[in-house]
């Protein structure tokens, strides 16, 4: 694993040890709640009713990012479940309820108190449904009706205009999910739900973002990238799985404060940068090396995924009047913002020219299929923008399926190609 | 009643009824062979063969005889063929795509999915402009085809009728203006005296959704007799339940889709898994055929679950990758009870 440049990852890193120690300290020694839940739910309502949240997405790459997921992932399939389902989204189930979980890293995690999931696919109500019965937890799924108006350019609205963006009848929906999510938060923690101070949250998560928005800049603006991708992902999601609390905010101030000033001062974390690369899709937690493997031989530097990019586009509300709206207005259409047609592949686009890229790397998630949509609209439309695209076919977790030195070899092909450009 | 028009639709929760109000004939889109360039170019391999045929044609422009297309919330795949579909129109020559229409039928069983669907289902009445009495009109004829479906799995039942040509009849269900269908099902059906089932065992299919009767055939080629399968273009084709003539055509119709037909997308699972419970607890199966290709990501999630029951009850089951491999093993294994 390349060195760390910023001191602010190493905060980032031991920031999300010591809350899952002190997660693990709660559940276990005063039984206190907390629960599993998908990355897209709305981890706002858990944060303003003290009720932890694990991602479910977080935990697999950390599983996976230790080298367990093969171990865990041939249990899965030896309890009956076939090598042809999804991944990402049970590798934590597996890790908690099959063979040996004192293996898990840092300790494996607590029984939870409560799963949810929002329906974005059809096979992770069944993932829930399991995990829920094993471990004898409460489970909230959140139905996902689809967008029907799907105007171009979404990132311009959906700060002010976002009542017009998501459809009224889509977010009030929502908002009535949430009320029995509530419900169910209020029964678990004990504790009454207080709108202002979701809003007070939803105020600091702005700011949170306007950080990230920051360092977004500082990149797209800077002659060489001041910031490794995978270290955009340490802090980043470090901070969004707990957006909004006092810690989160002042990370990300860290990390802002880190990358501006490195920026302005022109340091580079690769000086010998001459390729500008876009990772699309999410992280191969086993191998986070690949993403260093192409600085020394190509000069190839990933700077740009969605991790630090979406969260100003895709988090920051203005007007926030009705909290539990403004909520629902950034949870219902991730799944369109971040992998589907017309909006993925539109957006993917402008972050790529406004970040100089002169490549990208595409993800099409072989063992998490569901995720897979919508990639050959992203690769296309960055082919006629005349990016050329390296399509990646692996999957986000499952190493079994990953050969590192086949990929390197194909990657440093691709790569020769682009310099010669 | 207004006719004339085409709607091609995607599945069974499409509301046949308000189509038909609209003067539509709706049809299933179905499978056909051949390449599919446009969809080799944008949809990835996850997407069932059935699926990347209707999104290739219709970019292709090979089905203009098709005025509208709608697609139903049903399943994560039509949401997605949805967006694509969607963007191909918008960036491709005006007119090679029909008019899309998504109907927001959402499957959990929840009041406010209940209260959702409901309002999505009168926004649709309002968006193909039909009046009342050409809905209840059309709710008589799409609930004379569900008699028609009910007397051929009857049929089936008592041992006159196998699978695959049950699965072949029932295909007018969805093809066909239902009127006809419910006019031509009954001839056919008398004539179908002669028991065919005797001593055969009587199978059950589960998993997948099935795309035609090959599966069947090899079934009954090996000696079976299927008997049901969990599948919408088989035994659940016409539900449980006709759609309700005393109550308000919008309510009565949204309320068959949403609590009478099969999606993988319905939760909590005791719903789901209901038909296919209650086949098992009437014991008239010999064999489980669990359908389950390496490229499910859906039903996967269900079958340790239910092979444990199954096992309980000491029913035999076997799982099917591929059309064939351990089948006629297994057929030949069992015995009619």
């Amino acid at each position: 694993m390349a060195q760390k440049q910023l001191t602010s990852t190493i905060a980032a890193s031991e920031g999300q040890k010591a809350w899952f120690a002190s997660l693990r300290e709660r559940v276990f020694e005063t039984r206190a709640p907390y629960a599993i839940g998908q990355a897209d739910m709305p981890f706002e309502l858990f944060q303003a009713m003290d009720v932890p949240m694990v991602s479910n997405q977080w935990w697999a790459a950390v599983v996976s990012a230790k080298r367990l997921a093969p171990y865990y992932l041939d249990k899965l399939n030896e309890a009956g479940f076939h090598k042809g389902l999804c991944r990402y989204c049970s590798l934590s189930m597996a890790s908690t309820v099959l063979g040996d979980t004192s293996q898990a890293p840092w300790g494996g995690l607590p029984k939870p108190s409560l799963l949810a999931a929002r329906l974005t696919c059809d096979c992770v109500q069944r993932v829930f449904e399991t995990w829920a019965e094993q471990c004898g937890a409460e489970l909230i799924l959140l139905d996902a009706p689809a967008a029907t108006h799907l105007p171009p350019r979404w990132w311009e609205q959906s700060r002010h205009d976002w009542r017009e963006l998501f459809e009224d009848h889509r977010l009030r929906f929502m908002v009535r999910q949430f009320e029995r999510l509530i419900a169910s938060l209020e029964r678990i923690s004990g504790r009454k739900f207080d709108p202002d101070r979701l809003r007070t949250l939803m105020e600091q998560v702005n700011r949170q973002e306007e950080y990230f928005e920051e360092v977004r800049l500082a990149i797209c603006n800077a002659p060489k990238t001041p910031v490794r991708m995978h270290e955009q992902f340490t802090n980043v999601m470090a901070a969004q799985w707990q957006r909004g609390s006092d810690w989160a905010v002042s990370q990300a101030k860290a990390f802002r404060d880190e990358v501006v000033s490195r920026a302005e001062q022109g340091i580079a974390a690769c000086p010998n940068e001459r390729l500008r690369i876009m990772w699309v899709g999410a992280g191969l937690w086993y191998d986070l090396d690949f993403y260093t493997a192409f600085e020394e031989s190509h000069g190839a530097v990933f700077v740009w995924s969605m991790y630090l990019a979406f969260g100003p586009d895709g988090y920051i509300r203005y007007g926030l009047a009705d909290p539990l709206l403004a909520l629902a207005s950034r949870t219902v259409s991730m799944n369109e913002q971040l992998h589907n047609p017309p909006w993925a592949n539109e957006w993917i686009v402008e972050q790529a020219r406004s970040h100089r890229i002169d490549a990208a790397f595409v993800l099409t998630p072989l063992g998490t299929r569901p995720s897979a949509t919508g990639t050959r609209f992203v690769e296309i439309a960055l082919e006629e923008a005349e990016i050329p695209v390296f399509s990646v076919h692996a999957d986000m977790v499952d190493a079994r399926l990953w050969d590192a030195e086949e990929m390197r070899r194909d990657a440093s092909r691709f790569l020769d190609h682009v310099g010669r450009r | 009643m207004r006719k004339g028009r085409i709607a091609g639709i995607t599945s069974n929760t499409v509301p046949w009824e308000i189509l038909r109000a609209a003067g539509y004939s709706p049809v299933l889109l179905e499978d056909e062979a051949g390449p599919t360039p446009h969809a080799d170019r944008w949809m990835e391999d996850v997407f069932d063969r059935r699926f990347r045929v209707i999104f290739d044609r219709l970019c292709a422009g090979a089905w203009n005889h098709l005025h509208r297309i709608v697609i139903p919330r049903t399943s994560e795949q039509e949401h997605k063929l949805y967006l694509y579909l969607r963007e191909i129109a918008r960036t491709q020559p005006a007119g090679v795509i029909p008019e899309l229409y998504f109907y927001n039928l959402l499957h959990t069983r929840t009041p406010e999915s209940y209260d959702y669907g409901l309002e999505r289902t009168r926004q649709m009445i309002r968006d193909f402009e039909v009046s009342e009495d050409e809905l209840r009109d059309a709710i008589a004829e799409s609930n004379r085809a569900r008699g028609c479906v009910r007397d051929i799995l009857q049929k089936r039942r008592e041992g006159r009728l196998e699978g695959s040509a049950a699965i072949e009849m029932i295909r007018g269900f969805y093809s066909e203006d239902r009127g006809v269908f419910a006019g031509r099902v009954p001839d056919r059906l008398k004539a179908m005296q002669e028991q065919v089932a005797a001593h055969r065992p009587h199978i059950l299919i589960k998993g997948v959704p099935l795309k035609d009767a090959s599966l069947h055939r090899l079934v009954e080629e090996a000696g079976g007799y299927v008997v049901a399968e969990d599948d919408w273009r088989g035994s659940r084709a016409a539900g449980e339940t006709d759609v309700c003539v005393n109550k308000d055509p919008a309510t009565a119709i949204f309320e068959k889709y949403f609590y009478d037909e099969v999606s993988p997308r319905v939760h909590p699972a005791e719903h789901r898994d209901a038909w296919y419970q209650r086949e098992i607890e009437r014991a008239h199966v010999d064999g489980v055929l669990f359908y389950v290709p390496l490229e499910d990501d859906v039903q996967g999630w269900d079958y340790p679950e239910q092979l444990a029951h199954l096992k309980s009850r000491s029913i035999p089951s076997v799982v099917v990758r591929e059309n064939g491999a351990p089948l006629a093993d297994f057929v030949g294994s069992l015995h009619r009870k």
